[in-house]
Parts: structure tokens; C-alpha cells; sequence
């Protein structure tokens, strides 16, 4: 009976009731890698998640540097183009410094020889991007906590990507709100074009970082210590 | 697992037994004398650079700090121990302890079976997972530099465990699952009043307008409950609201 169920390409009866912690993770799933041929990477648009640290040209001799974001798990296509040059151009950025994470790092496009190539430097993962976002002028980030406080911390303007397909509830809100009190610019992967030529970096205010010291004073006061 | 359903109402009609206490439960905020220890649930990634960051004014009379984590998370084991190596480059009396519970629930695993590993992972030991050296056998508080001498780290098995051994007065958390069992474990010893500890729950800077599922279930189960936004102030009127402090 169980040989005939095995080979119907069910699972025996033994094997139907393991729980999830038994499974594990997608990846070490036993069917995950039978898959994996068969399943097309998402359709996820190439320049979500890239960080731009772009000067403007007057003020800044150092290139500007564009710095990904970390931890961000990216599907793209095969062939993904070095995302929106013309736009990078227009505003004056020489250079683009992209953390790739997990998807495929950027072809290498033809360039029209009449405008100056933005230089691009790809790299899929660090320890610590603190010196490459000390070096940037321009962020342009996922809506992860970490990272836009990072950033913010630093004083450097940011640009807020959202994915619409990921629908990652607590990042959109903060990155909402974060808009909401003028610190941020925010857009969609579609619309980053657009926010990229009409930008204004002027109008963001400075942020102001966070008072853990309200936090030790209300422990103390719990504990009768003031 | 042939026991579960068996466990499950057991376990259940105990927490109906525990209603009259929880009626009968007076807060009583009896006066501490410093050094309070303090028991840290460190979460995955982004949490457990929160709860550092709140950690790094606290004064001197805090401590030791027994920090919680899930096994098999290396990542926020480095942040801990170079924060404590800091730390004790200012004050020279600072003392840590590492521990290891299993975890509550896996990412996006179904509403039911998270319920049944957070119950697990609240009361059973897993003693062949776990290994114990044999010598020690009270949980001891190292200093930093013995610390990185030791050469393997004891694992308590369950999070019942954990508390006993440290006996922290206070209990801080940042949302992460993990803080789940050891919040719900700390509020049954102090409804049994076996040890009462205060559990102060800091929801995440991420959380604007809604609660994390940790924070809405510790919300009723907290003595403090600080939320970093107004917008939860509004809608959680028990909590309490500092202005953003991470």
C-alpha cells in the first residue's frame, strides 16, 4: 500500500503528517530543488533597490558613489541594464556604486559617445557599507528600518524605493511617514525615473537622531533610581 | 506527539485555573535596591541593533545583562559581544550572559502550529540538542574577557530555564518572536508568584500605525509598553510615549 502511494507521487503515509519545523526553509524543502528549473524568477524591475550617491557637480570633486542596499534579496532578469542613465546624467552624478545582493550584477550597456558614461561599480555584498555612505551623495534605497536610519543618521539625502509586488507592511509605513515629515523623497520602482529628474534635495529636512537617554531616564524612574 | 492533544487541554484547563490570580493580581512595585538584572531578548537582524542602541545609555547599576537569543543566530551574537566589549571599556564592573532558546515560530508559519512551538519552546528542555558541560552547572556570570575564553557556550534548554537561572528584575524587549515565551513565561512565575519581574515591551521605530503580532499579544501582558510614535499612543492608550528613542 505505501509503495503504491510513493509511486503515484504522493508522500507515504508516514511522511504526510511532518510538521513545518521539519521542513525547514524553502531552500532546504525536499521538493524545493526538484523546482527550481521550472520556476521563472519574478518579474521584479531591475532598479529597485539601488542606492545613488550622487553629488551635485559643483560641490563635490569626489565621484559620486552609489550605494545599494544590503540584505535586500533582488530577483531580475538575465540581462538586467544599468538602471535609468540618462536620468543620472542629467542631474550630474558621475558615478553609481550598486550592491546587487542575490540577482544577476549589470551588463555593461553601449553608451552614446556624445554624453560621458556613468561610471558603475557593482558589488553583491559587504560587512559594513558606513565608509561607502560616508563617501555617497545621493541614497536610493529600499524601505528597510535599518537602512534609512542609517542613512538619515549620516545626513545624506535619501530616496525611498517601495516594491509594490513584495508588500512589506511595517517598511511602507515607516517610509511613509518618514515622507510625511519631509526626510525623505519616496517612490515607486516605475516612477524613480520621474523622482530622479525632478527631485528638489533642498527641500528635505535634517533628521533629527533618535534620544535613547529618554529611555534610561523612564528605566529609572520605573526603578526609583532618580 | 501521540500526548499532544492530551498536553494541550492539560495545558489549558491549568490557564483556567490561573483566572482567580490574574483577578486577584495587585501590581505590587515594591522598592529594588540596585544592581538590577536585566534580562535582553535579542531578535533576528534590525531588532537587535534597536535594542543595543536603547542599551547604550543605560547606567551602571544595570547589570548583569542576560541576553536571549534563537540558536542559530550568529549575526546578532557578534553585535552583542562587541557592544559588551565596549562596555566594558567604561565601566569595569560590566557582566553579560549568553543564552540559547529554541525558536517560537518560523517565518510566516501558520497561526495554529505557532501556538503549539511557542508552548513548546516555553516548557521543554531538548536535552540531546543541547549540550551541557558538565561543570557548570549554575548559570555563572563571566566577565567579558572570560567570555571569549570559554571554550563552548552552555545552552540551557527551555526559556523556563533561562528565567529561573538569571532571575532578572526586569525584562526588556524589542518584538522580535522570541520575546513571545519569554514574556508569557515571566508574567506566569510572577502570577505564581514564584518571581516577579517587570517586562518593559519597546515596539520597533517600523511600527507607525499598527502593532507588530508580539506587541499586540504583549500588550496585555506588559507592566510597560512604550510605543515610539503617536499615532500608537492614540490607539493603545495603556502604553506609554517617549518620542523616538532608538
Amino acid at each position: 500500500r505505501e509503495g503504491r502511494s510513493v509511486a503515484r507521487g504522493g508522500k507515504g503515509r508516514r511522511q504526510r503528517y511532518r510538521g513545518s519545523r521539519e521542513l525547514g526553509t524553502p531552500l532546504t524543502h525536499p521538493l524545493y530543488p526538484r523546482l527550481i528549473p521550472f520556476i521563472p524568477p519574478p518579474p521584479i524591475p531591475p532598479f529597485f533597490s539601488i542606492s545613488l550617491f550622487i553629488p551635485p557637480p559643483c560641490i563635490s570633486p569626489l565621484f559620486p558613489t552609489i550605494l545599494p542596499h544590503p540584505r535586500y534579496p533582488l530577483h531580475s532578469p538575465l540581462h538586467s541594464p544599468v538602471p535609468c542613465p540618462q536620468a543620472l546624467q542629467s542631474r550630474g552624478y558621475q558615478k553609481l556604486v550598486l550592491q546587487v545582493g542575490r540577482s544577476s550584477l549589470p551588463q555593461p550597456q553601449p553608451q552614446p559617445s556624445s554624453s560621458p558614461a556613468v561610471a558603475v561599480e557593482a558589488f553583491r555584498f559587504k560587512d559594513s557599507l558606513a565608509e561607502d555612505l560616508q563617501g555617497a551623495d545621493l541614497v536610493i534605497s529600499h524601505a528597510g528600518a535599518g537602512s534609512c536610519l542609517e542613512t538619515l543618521e549620516k545626513g545624506k539625502p535619501l530616496i525611498v524605493v517601495i516594491n509594490d509586488k513584495l508588500m512589506d507592511n511595517h517598511q511602507l509605513e515607516l517610509a511613509k511617514q518618514l515622507h510625511r515629515d519631509g526626510y525623505v523623497l519616496y517612490c515607486n520602482c516605475s516612477t524613480l525615473v520621474e523622482t530622479l529628474q525632478s527631485m528638489d534635495l533642498s527641500a528635505l529636512k535634517p533628521f533629527p537622531p533618535g534620544q535613547p537617554e529618554k529611555f534610561a531616564s523612564f528605566l529609572d524612574k520605573v526603578f526609583g533610581l532618580q | 506527539m501521540e500526548q499532544l492533544p492530551v498536553v494541550v487541554v492539560l495545558l489549558l484547563l491549568f490557564s483556567l485555573l490561573l483566572v482567580p490570580l490574574v483577578l486577584l493580581d495587585r501590581r505590587r512595585r515594591g522598592r529594588r535596591t540596585p544592581p538590577f538584572s536585566l534580562l535582553v531578548v535579542a531578535g533576528s537582524g534590525g531588532h537587535t541593533t534597536e535594542i543595543l542602541r536603547l542599551l547604550s545609555c543605560l547606567s551602571e547599576s544595570y547589570s548583569p545583562r542576560h541576553y536571549v537569543l534563537a540558536d542559530s543566530d550568529k549575526m546578532s551574537e557578534a553585535k552583542i559581544r562587541s557592544f559588551e566589549q565596549k562596555r566594558a571599556e567604561t565601566f569595569s564592573e560590566s557582566q553579560f550572559s549568553l543564552d540559547r532558546i529554541p525558536r517560537s515560530r518560523e517565518v510566516r508559519q501558520s497561526w495554529t502550529s505557532s501556538v503549539l512551538t511557542t508552548l513548546y519552546s516555553i516548557l521543554y528542555s531538548l536535552p540531546l540538542t543541547y549540550k551541557r558541560k558538565p561543570d557548570l552547572s549554575d548559570l555563572q556570570v563571566f566577565s567579558t574577557e572570560e567570555w571569549g575564553a570559554l571554550p563552548e557556550q552552555r545552552r540551557p534548554g527551555s526559556v523556563l530555564q533561562v528565567l529561573q537561572e538569571a532571575a532578572p528584575c526586569l525584562i526588556l524587549c524589542n518584538g522580535p518572536g522570541t520575546c513571545v515565551p519569554v514574556c508569557l513565561s515571566a508574567f506566569l512565575l510572577g502570577l505564581l508568584r514564584i518571581k516577579r519581574t517587570i517586562i518593559v515591551y519597546v515596539e520597533s521605530i517600523c511600527r507607525v500605525e499598527t502593532l507588530s503580532l508580539s506587541g499586540k499579544i504583549l500588550y496585555y501582558f506588559s507592566d510597560y509598553f512604550i510605543v515610539q510614535w503617536p499615532d500608537l499612543k492614540k490607539k493603545y492608550p495603556k502604553s506609554v510615549y517617549l518620542g523616538r528613542i532608538v
